[in-house]
């Protein structure tokens, strides 16, 4: 398999530190973020929409997802505050506290319903969004909830912690196994769109990939020259792509 | 199990790429860097 990627357009309109990034498909939407500011634009032209939120006092998004198949976008704003925009009206739809302390990793499921949050206060929970009803409290002195993943179907939550991988069942609480990476401080999670497997990086600049049954490593991809930041699959799982801090996006199949 | 190989690496960041994604039909890439740009990426037909 071949492919050949090239360069459509190079936007600018962050001036701040920058974020994060993703893409709505069907709507075609393109959402960034820097330190104090969300920006909306039109994926296919590259014009910006809107900003979605800035102002005096700046909005600092520690974290932000999308889910693929609904238009919600949840994310941080600082103090343990969850927002979440839907995309089409461009209007917040819902506000409420997710955690004491500052929210350093969200992750959400495709169907927009089932929301991860994890804080410095060592805990993730788990949201029901339409009903932004907690579900679920994982503590974990040790977590490292910038690294954080819920498996497709909302069963099975992972998170980065010192040096290790944990996979929780968060509906009964139990940790299931735990997996020893290195894993890098700011390493991003990722389960496969299969939710067979589960995807990280490592201290030595490797992407590791395990199998979710065994936690066994079932693939190790070297390449980057340095620290791996982002992780990210298409929907049949056939490419992934990796951003890294050697300045390259690296693309895989 | 699906395994992966190295296809291709996308370069013109000029500073650390702070995060990636790609649209689920697997046809467009979206990255932000640190050195203050957004950039779109997609393949030939």
């Amino acid at each position: 398999m071949t492919a050949n990627f090239r360069c459509l357009h190079t936007l600018r309109g962050h001036k701040d530190i920058p974020g994060f990034v993703a893409i709505h498909q069907e709507r075609s939407y393109l959402i960034t973020n820097s330190i104090d500011k969300l920006i909306l634009w039109d994926l296919n032209s590259g014009e910006q929409l809107c900003t979605l939120a800035q102002g005096g006092r700046p909005v600092i998004i520690s974290s932000m997802v999308k889910s693929s198949n609904a238009p919600i976008l949840a994310c941080d704003v600082g103090n343990g505050l969850i927002k979440v925009w839907n995309l089409d009206t461009r209007k917040q739809t819902l506000t409420f506290r997710g955690h004491a302390f500052q929210i350093v990793g969200l992750a959400i499921t495709p169907d927009g319903k089932t929301l991860a949050s994890g804080s410095c206060d060592h805990t993730i929970k788990v949201w029901n969004l339409p009903k932004h009803r907690e579900m679920g409290l994982v503590v974990d002195p040790e977590v490292n909830s910038r690294s954080i993943a819920i498996s497709p179907d909302g069963q099975t939550l992972a998170h980065g912690s010192i040096n290790e991988l944990k996979i929780w069942d968060w509906k009964t609480i139990s940790e299931i196994y735990k997996i020893d990476g290195p894993l890098w401080t700011y390493a991003p999670v990722v389960f496969s769109p299969d939710g067979k497997t589960i995807t990280s990086a490592t201290t030595d600049h490797t992407i590791k990939t395990w199998q979710l049954s065994t936690g066994q490593v079932v693939q190790t991809l070297n390449g980057h020259t340095d620290y791996v930041r982002s992780l990210s699959f298409s929907s049949n799982g056939q490419i992934l792509v990796s951003g890294s801090s050697d300045n390259t996006i690296k693309v895989w199949t | 199990m699906k395994t992966h190989q190295l296809i291709q690496t996308l370069t013109g960041h000029t500073k650390t790429v702070a995060d990636t994604t790609i649209s689920p039909n697997g046809q467009t890439i979206a990255s932000i860097s640190w050195d203050g740009t957004v950039r779109v990426w997609g393949q030939d037909p």
